[in-house]
């Protein structure tokens, strides 16, 4: 990486600053009488990473905030120690944490679209942070917000920053919001889920520039859950569960020899090239169903799903025109996984609404079965329609939120009304969700839960091919590593064929055959799941393949670091 | 405005002393008053008495009226009338001119008599359209008018506002000019019209017509009057007591007690018909006389219009003329008094004996169902509405069912309800200085020639010769006496009673004096006001 | 790795400026609404109950009798009521085209003139009741957002009882009290800033009250997006977050409803020109109504109309003033 930070933006601490130190930290939120965050102690210490592993709820993003006191009204924190260089922070008053704040610690959220307000140029947040800790003049501000820009990283910082976030791109905005946080050299750089949603390139240069940062004297904390992100960048790592740390010790230790069960578990879910074939989560058991007559897909036969020459226009401001997928053709045989790989932009999604024949391709076409698909009309199309279903990834926005889970899934189900409820009760059984569930709305339920009542719908029709589209991206490592595993099951089981379709390469490598990877529309390289990853042809792929971070496993006879 | 409102608004009044200073007596020269008037007309110069109010700022009369009803030289110095009381001769000044220059004359006043009865003044016509044949100019300062019929309430009729003098030069100008901006001989001039807010006018420094009942000969005192148009009676009141305005119209009866103790209040009570009940004699229950007539024992008007208006406006008992005109029979006003068993035997007598389960009266499975459409808002305000219901109440014990219908003001009039069918009661005032006003009101309602000003369509040979048999006579007792009876008539048929006077009112504030009500309409008069401090 | 180039692709391009193409269309639109509008005065007005020229003679007079042919004949010849409906409209709409609006019948002045009169003082109180809402919306608002659930409630429940409070009683109690109970006011006159406080409160208080409560639940919801938390971790006060960064979020409510509250205070002015005696289009329109003075009230509807359509263009401009992702679709 050439990336490096600029040395004229960062200075190195002087010895004073000696980073965080947390005794027995514990917070309780209004209404509730357990704590959330219960006897937590840690230390920071300047040219460090400590990373803050933990699924949602864990409290890790709770701890990071109580950090800069802003853990949010009412809520009671006491420690036996809190102390940022040597000073106390308990009881501090709003005024003097305001000092601190963009001072003395940096904090960087997750999803810079969110994260900067929306409404203003990228280059006015940035000079907010010099403004209010009184940096400077106008025009001095102006300047050094270029500096910081180019520091990390922004080609013509000078343009960029008078846009708003929404005209960048995604490792354009996070760049900024970084700089926004690293404005004043802070000493200490607290990071929260800094690259999710975030493609892999782009979030190889993030995990650069806190890198950078790092080894110029700034202490950094890590907040993540995704463990290769966490080996990369992390000298000591502390894993947190239900408000608890429950391991923790240096990055080496906790990753290749782990002492509790959970922090095992949690490496063992993280999908990748060495756990293809295998469960990620074998702890789980899965209810291994007997397919019934006619439930199993026949293996022989031609490919049901075939794709030819796909391409795919949409018109773009003016009169120009975009052209999201040119020319892509693929093949998918009766019980196989074929991924889709492929950064933002690179047309994979367009690729499955076409492959749904839920767009018309501007050229080529979708067979299925061999039959026309695409090509077909629409009534021919509707009583096929059972034939290839589709999971997204926020099964939120699929689902009607007043409707209860039986009636969802009843929904899919072709069938007179009084078998209906049979089949409800099946399709449940083969998700592994309780009966009970079928009463409740999907907003009572887990992420992990809804995703498998979308599955559940998704199976109801007996579809030979189900399009899954970042169908686990959203999901904690553990529920995605089970959900995994049960799609796994109902393959082995029901024969079903899968298309793929994920930014996340490990997860692709775990679960494909065969794998598709595509960039700008076009499909770069293509073949077997193993070949393309370990030893890809085209340069792209190997950028690709590169810029994964991989996690160090207790293994090491398995694959490459 | 909510009475709770203007309640609060005395209550924090009364709290203080009021922003005026304390005022003596040392006359100054000049200043502009500020008067507050209430409801703004659409052109200056016109037949309805809101119009009369304003030109009679900038026009004069021939005449004018004292209180008491004598009629005293304006721009007619003198006048006689021949023989056969069809040829009024009128003696002019000679020494004035309009405010544009034209000189008056004899010609000038034919003139505008040719204009207000080619439809220049719709009132005008309403009382002379039976009697004017045509005038002429003798010379120029003699004006000869001829009748058609006797008519001996001319004097009096004229020295209303809406027979002042325009000069001919400017009513050639067009409708539109003199809408806004008539040109007269009087004490002012209109300056400015800014709608919806105020009209500014100026003195007439040449100003030397003023009428022999005036204070003073010569030009006003004050430089001008900005006569403010300010429709909510809390505002207006409340400008008075603030010092933003130097007088105000119409006192809003809930601060009648406090203005008479703080401010120099006239009340002038309108001469012409009161507010009264004119019964519909030839269609539906009020036919027949006994009905009428127990419809005028079965409330206690009195009470009720004493409780509603607090004395701010008197009881008018007479159904035909109001108190305060020359000619008034003040015996009709205690006619009917209270007396509900009385109006019960009459309703017997007439057939409606029956009664129905809610309590009214009923005849031959018929209710007895009156219907009283009324102006809520411009010819009634909001105390009259109060009065008419109260009198619905009250009228239900005896078994009338009274409907009550408010009708906004283009509907009304717009003509509506103004058929025989369509109501039982008329509610309505008319102002005029005498009793002439009977012969508007009572002369025949005939296909051929209709009268729509005959409220109560009642077509009575005997009453109309005796109206005509005063309006025709010269003799003063004579007329007097005719006209007497003309009212006694109408009232032992009932065929209207009276309900309550159609006052106007001012309040001054201790800064003026010398503001006066002119007698035949009500007028505020500014010419003779002046400052003092 | 080159790093740069690879995926600069910035999202969304920026829009050339499409503001003309807009403003056009919406100005063709406008014609037609000024045409509806017309065509609804003119057949209401004329197709009343009641006959017109009775209702014009009744009114030079003061009187409220059934009239006579003979007496409405030049009336009704002058005016044209005698013509066929279709053919009134035909010149109505011939006379508007040709930019005439029409003679008021009551008061002999051209159209043009009376509301060219009146208008601009309407307008003045309009323009600043609707700033006077806009301050105390945004000001309350600041103050009782999300601070303690009884400041919330405290808040909230302000909101909607200014809301609820009618134009002729809130009027009549400002003017009792502050001019005619404290003085701080003239009660009629003065000069042209102090007029127009109390008026201005009269309209402003209920449509702030209404607008901070759409306001308030914009504001609410902008307050927890993670762009409020960067800001306050940078070292923001409370009270700059709310300033700088969410305001703008919130704005949009408001602007939609000042589109609609411009042209809604516009007619409703007309109780607080009775009240503190203000000359304006709203007392004109009212005694035109009720005189049926076809002239009048169809040029003022036009009029209105025609305010309502340039305030909704404005009001569109803004949108993209404020949220600039607006103009980029």
């Amino acid at each position: 990486m050439s990336l490096t930070l600029d040395p004229a933006t960062t200075r190195i601490p002087d010895a004073s600053a000696t980073g965080y130190l947390v005794e027995d930290l514990s917070v309780t939120f209004p209404g509730s009488t357990a704590p959330t965050v219960q006897g937590v102690s840690l230390a920071l210490a300047p040219g460090r990473c400590l990373a803050l592993v933990g699924e949602s709820g864990s409290g890790k993003s709770v701890t990071a905030r109580t950090l800069v006191g802003l853990t949010g009204a009412g809520a009671s924190v006491r420690a036996r120690r809190l102390e940022l260089d040597g000073r106390d922070l308990s009881g501090l008053r709003d005024r003097q944490w305001r000092g601190i704040r963009g001072q003395r610690v940096g904090f960087v959220l997750q999803d810079a679209l969110v994260s900067l307000d929306p409404l203003r140029p990228v280059g006015r947040e940035i000079e907010e942070a010099l403004r209010l800790h009184g940096w400077g003049d106008r025009a001095a501000r102006r300047r050094k917000v270029i500096d910081l820009l180019s520091a990390v990283g922004v080609p013509e910082p000078e343009l960029r920053a008078k846009q708003r976030p929404d005209e960048l791109s995604g490792g354009l905005r996070q760049r900024a919001l970084i700089a926004s946080a690293l404005a004043l050299s802070p000493g200490v750089i607290i990071a929260d889920e800094p690259t999710t949603a975030l493609d892999v390139t782009v979030q190889a240069q993030v995990l650069d520039l806190l890198e950078a940062a790092k080894r110029r004297g700034a202490a950094l904390l890590l907040i993540s859950h995704d463990l290769a992100v966490v080996s990369r960048l992390a000298d000591d790592i502390a894993v947190m569960r239900d408000g608890r740390i429950v391991e923790q010790g240096t990055a080496r230790e906790v990753l290749s020899a782990p002492s509790h069960e959970y922090t095992r578990a949690l490496i063992d879910a993280v999908p990748s090239a060495h756990t293809r074939g295998s469960r990620l989560a074998p702890h789980v058991p899965i209810v291994v169903h007997e397919p019934g007559p006619g439930e199993r897909r026949d293996p022989r036969g031609g490919p049901v799903l075939a794709a030819e020459g796909l391409v795919k226009r949409f018109p773009g401001p003016g009169r120009t025109s975009r052209t999201a997928v040119d020319g892509v053709s693929f093949s998918l045989a009766p019980g196989e996984t074929l991924g889709i790989v492929g950064e933002s932009g690179s047309g994979k999604s367009t690729v499955a609404r076409m492959a749904l024949a839920l767009t018309e391709p501007d050229a080529g076409r979708v067979l299925l079965h061999g039959q026309p698909w695409t090509e077909a009309s629409r009534g021919i199309r509707r009583p096929l329609r059972r034939e290839i279903t589709a999971v997204y990834q926020d099964p939120l926005s699929s689902f009607d939120p007043r409707w209860t889970v039986e009636r969802i899934i009843a929904d899919s189900v072709a069938a007179p009304t009084r078998e209906r409820s049979a089949r409800v009760d099946e399709l449940l059984d083969w998700v592994g969700l309780p009966r009970g569930v079928r009463e409740r709305h999907p907003l009572t339920l887990s992420g992990g839960q809804r995703q498998r009542v979308a599955i559940a719908r998704a199976l109801a029709p007996r579809p030979s091919v189900m399009v899954l589209d970042e169908a686990v991206s959203a999901l904690d490592v553990s529920i995605q590593a089970q959900v995994l595993d049960l799609l796994g099951a109902l393959q082995q089981q029901l024969g079903v064929s899968y298309l793929f379709i994920s930014h996340d390469l490990g997860v692709v490598h775990h679960v494909s055959d065969r794998v598709l990877v595509m960039k700008d529309g076009r499909v770069v390289e293509h073949g077997d799941a193993d070949t393309v990853f370990t030893a890809p042809q085209q340069p792209y792929t190997q950028q690709l393949v590169a810029s994964l971070p991989r996690l160090e496993r207790s293994a090491p006879s398995k694959g490459t670091a | 405005m909510t009475a709770a409102a203007v309640s609060l608004g005395i209550a924090l009044l009364a709290g203080c002393s009021g922003p005026q200073a304390a005022v003596g007596d040392e006359r100054v020269e000049g200043g502009t008053i500020v008067y507050g008037h209430l409801q703004e007309p659409p052109c200056i110069f016109g037949g309805w008495v809101q119009q009369a109010y304003l030109s009679r700022q900038v026009l004069d009369s021939l005449v004018s009226l004292e209180d008491d009803g004598t009629v005293v030289p304006w721009l007619a110095t003198d006048w006689t009338v021949s023989e056969d009381q069809r040829t009024w001769t009128f003696t002019l000044r000679d020494d004035v001119s309009f405010t544009d220059g034209t000189p008056l004359d004899a010609q000038a006043v034919s003139d505008n008599f040719e204009y207000w009865l080619d439809g220049g003044n719709g009132t005008v016509q309403a009382y002379l359209a039976d009697y004017y044949e045509s005038s002429r100019a003798v010379d120029a300062t003699t004006l000869e008018v001829t009748l058609s019929a006797p008519y001996s309430p001319l004097l009096s009729v004229l020295s209303q506002g809406y027979f002042g003098i325009q000069s001919p030069t400017a009513l050639a100008r067009g409708n539109e000019a003199n809408c806004e901006q008539p040109v007269g001989t009087g004490p002012f001039t209109v300056a400015a019209w800014k709608r919806g807010e105020s009209v500014t006018f100026e003195r007439n420094d040449d100003y030397n017509s003023a009428p022999a009942n005036a204070r003073h000969d010569g030009p006003a005192y004050v430089e001008g009057i900005e006569w403010r148009f300010l429709p909510d009676s809390t505002t207006r009141y409340g400008s008075l007591v603030s010092g933003e305005t130097d007088v105000i119209y119409d006192v809003p009866s809930i601060e009648w007690a406090t203005a008479s103790e703080q401010f120099e209040v006239q009340r002038y009570i309108t001469p012409g018909r009161p507010v009264a009940l004119s019964f519909n004699t030839v269609e539906g229950p009020f036919v027949d006389e006994r009905v009428r007539q127990a419809f005028a024992f079965a409330s206690d008007r009195r009470a009720i219009v004493e409780t509603v208006f607090r004395g701010a406006v008197p009881f008018e008992g007479n159904g035909s003329v109001s108190q305060g005109t020359s000619n008034y029979n003040a015996e009709v006003a205690a006619a009917y008094p209270y007396d509900p068993n009385r109006a019960a035997e009459l309703l017997d007598a007439a057939g409606w004996s029956e009664t129905d389960a809610s309590g009214y009266r009923t005849k031959d499975g018929e209710t007895l169902e009156i219907v009283i459409p009324y102006g809520a808002g411009s010819i009634l305000t909001q105390e009259g509405s109060a009065v008419l219901q109260a009198i619905q109440q009250q009228v239900k014990d005896v078994g009338f069912k009274v409907t009550l219908i408010p009708v906004t003001q283009s509907e009304l009039f717009g003509g509506a309800y103004s058929q025989p069918d369509e109501r039982d009661i008329y509610v309505g005032y008319w102002t005029s200085p005498t009793a002439a006003i009977l012969h508007i009101n009572y002369r025949h309602h005939l296909p051929e020639s209709p009268n729509g000003a005959n409220s109560t369509f009642y077509n009575d040979d005997e009453l109309l010769a005796l109206i005509e048999g005063a309006n025709g006579t010269t003799e003063p007792s004579e007329q007097e006496r005719l006209y007497a009876e003309a009212q006694q008539l109408i009232s032992d048929r009932a065929v209207a009673v009276g309900l309550y006077t159609q006052t106007t009112s001012l309040a001054v504030g201790p800064q003026l004096r010398d503001v006066w009500l002119e007698a035949s309409q009500g007028e505020p008069v500014f010419h003779d006001a002046y400052f003092v401090q | 790795m080159t790093g740069s180039a690879v995926d600069e692709q910035p999202l969304k391009r920026r829009v050339g400026n499409g503001v003309l193409p807009r403003v056009l269309g919406r100005l063709a639109s406008a014609v037609l609404v000024l045409f509806a509008a017309a065509s609804a005065t003119f057949f209401a007005q004329a197709l009343l109950p009641g006959d017109r020229a009775t209702l014009l003679l009744n009114q030079r007079t003061g009187q409220t009798e059934a009239r006579s042919d003979e007496e409405l004949a030049p009336i009704r010849a002058e005016y044209g009521f005698d013509d066929p409906i279709l053919v009134q409209y035909a010149d109505y709409l011939g006379g508007l085209l040709s930019g005439r609006l029409g003679v008021s019948y009551q008061m002999h002045q051209p159209v043009e003139a009376l509301i060219a009169e009146q208008i601009p003082a309407t307008l003045l109180l309009t323009v600043t009741a609707l700033a006077v809402a806009w301050v105390l919306t945004l000001v309350w608002t600041i103050a009782t957002t999300r601070r303690s659930s009884r400041i919330d409630a405290i808040g909230s429940g302000v909101e909607t009882v200014a809301a609820g409070l009618p134009p002729y009683w809130l009027g009549v109690i400002l003017l009792v009290v502050f001019a005619l109970g404290l003085g701080w006011f003239p009660v009629i006159g003065g000069s042209e800033a102090a007029r127009l406080v109390l008026p201005a409160l009269t309209l402003g208080i209920p449509l702030a009250g209404f607008m901070g409560q759409a306001t308030r639940a914009a504001f609410e919801r902008a307050l927890e997006q993670p762009f409020v938390t960067s800001a306050r971790m940078r070292g923001m006060s409370d009270l700059g977050v709310r300033v700088r960064h969410v305001l703008r979020h919130a704005a949009l409510p408001g602007i939609t409803l000042s589109g609609w509250a411009l042209g809604s205070l516009i007619s409703g002015a007309v109780i607080v020109e009775t009240i503190f005696a203000r000359p304006g289009i709203g007392r004109v329109l009212v005694s035109a109504v009720n005189s049926r003075d076809l002239p009048v009230v169809g040029g003022i509807v036009i009029v209105v109309a025609l305010v309502y359509v340039v305030v909704n263009l404005l009001v569109d401009l803004a949108y993209s003033g404020v949220d600039p992702r607006l103009a980029t679709e």
